[in-house]
């Protein structure tokens, strides 16, 4: 079965492993970064569908990872993921291209749900969740 | 600070005497449209002088020579009151460490949110592995509840600190760049005369404005260049663009500093984090705060040995 890749760019760890599982049994193939290098690398050599990106990392701006990476790869979907619910933050996202905006702690199946919404394979099988 | 001038090479030969030696050889412009050029003296003598009243007064004193291209032609000396700049710099530490206790406290608050989504996610994980009818589904349930209960009380929290700097934020219109950063040069055009650093101001439009408040504006920019000052020596140049790039307001602030390491450039938003000896850390963590509350950006770029240009980010309107 195909399963749709997803990249979580997050420096926590177990924030980033807790998605990676939720994601997991939900059907997502998902895949981890913690910096700028390492989501390069990803997007250059999985090309995922869908990433989600915190907008707090240790050496980049969460949205400028996100206009890089769109133009490396134009039709990445982008969710951003944070810790504070900054209305202008968020404004700013939206308008450079976040499908949406997640403010942390939040109910990580709602984010599942949103993610196979916007899934371009039906094959992630919409009973799993 | 007083300043006094000897206009007979006598008098000030006289006066300076011996100390020829401080003074360095090397001399800059006194202003770019006069032909006259500034010798430093490479020193401060502190004179106590006691008044009428039992106190004493300490000065700091600075011989400069004045020359033009026929040798010299006057003298500057120049008397800073030891203890009002003590109390300036008391105030502003003072000032900054109050500032800095209560962004200290939100972004302790702010560094929760991150563990308790790991919990709440996996406690999610585990509730979804029980049968309906397993009691620990219920547990799990309760656990989840319990944490949103502490998420409610840190927004709060947040949201108080965020109401008092709203408040601040909602007052503001427009400020205008241009204005300043010219009040920003006036505020510094001593201690750039001093270490013989020259700046170039550039506004590609006059009419830039920012919405943050003045005040904010104000303490950003000198927390940059007063880093970038101490980082250049004499004959270095600093500059300060402005210009408009997309919906944002941008201010480039470039020096010909000492520049930042690599392996330290991901740690100078940090707070406590210094390479200055006295410093306290937290200028540029309060600048980046500041910067963020009102919907902006800042970055910063370096190269060891060449300097280092620092971007910032405003939104043309809120």
């Amino acid at each position: 079965m195909i399963k749709n890749k997803v990249l979580i760019v997050d420096d926590q760890h177990w924030v980033k492993l807790m998605l990676k599982e939720a994601l997991a049994t939900s059907g997502f193939e998902a895949y981890m970064a913690s910096n700028f290098m390492e989501a390069m690398e990803i997007v250059k050599t999985q090309q995922p569908e869908i990433v989600i990106i915190d907008v707090n990392l240790p050496d980049v701006d969460g949205l400028e990872l996100m206009s890089i990476l769109k133009r490396i790869k134009p039709d990445i979907k982008a969710i951003l993921i944070s810790g504070s619910s900054n209305a202008a933050i968020t404004q700013r996202a939206i308008t450079e291209g976040a499908l949406k905006y997640f403010v942390k702690p939040f109910d990580i199946f709602d984010l599942v749900a949103y993610l196979i919404e916007i899934s371009s394979i039906d094959a992630v099988s919409k009973g799993e969740v | 600070m007083a300043n006094g001038r000897w206009q007979s090479e006598e008098e000030g030969e006289k006066m300076i005497g011996d100390y020829h030696k401080y003074f360095t050889k090397s001399s800059y412009p006194l202003k770019q449209d006069l032909p006259l050029y500034v010798r430093e003296g490479g020193h401060k003598v502190v004179i106590q002088y006691q008044g009428q009243q039992e106190k004493v007064f300490e000065y700091n004193v600075n011989f400069s020579i004045i020359e033009d291209d026929q040798g010299h032609v006057g003298y500057l000396v120049s008397f800073e009151d030891v203890e009002n700049l003590k109390e300036a710099e008391m105030n502003k530490m003072q000032l900054e460490s109050l500032v800095a206790e209560k962004e200290i406290a939100a972004s302790y608050a702010h560094e929760l949110k991150n563990p308790l989504f790991s919990i709440r996610g996996f406690l999610q994980i585990i509730k979804q592995s029980f049968s309906d009818d397993d009691k620990r589904k219920e547990y799990a349930e309760i656990a989840i509840n319990e944490l949103d209960r502490m998420n409610n009380l840190l927004n709060d929290y947040l949201s108080r600190f965020r109401a008092q700097s709203e408040y601040v934020n909602k007052r503001q219109i427009g400020v205008s760049v241009k204005n300043v950063v010219e009040e920003l040069i006036t505020f510094f055009r001593h201690s750039l005369e001093l270490k013989g650093i020259s700046y170039e101001i550039e506004f590609v439009e006059n009419d830039l404005v920012v919405f943050i408040g003045k005040e904010q504006l104000m303490q950003v920019l000198i927390n940059i260049v007063q880093n970038s000052i101490e980082a250049m020596d004499k004959g270095a140049r600093l500059s300060i663009k402005a210009f408009r790039e997309d919906s944002w307001v941008c201010i480039e602030i470039k020096d010909e500093g000492v520049g930042i390491k690599k392996s330290d450039l991901d740690k100078i938003f940090n707070p406590f984090f210094s390479t200055k000896e006295s410093g306290t850390g937290l200028g540029l963590y309060i600048t980046k705060r500041i910067v963020e509350n009102n919907g902006g950006s800042i970055s910063v770029k370096s190269e060891e040995g060449k300097g280092t240009t620092t971007y910032l980010k405003f939104p043309r309107q809120i």
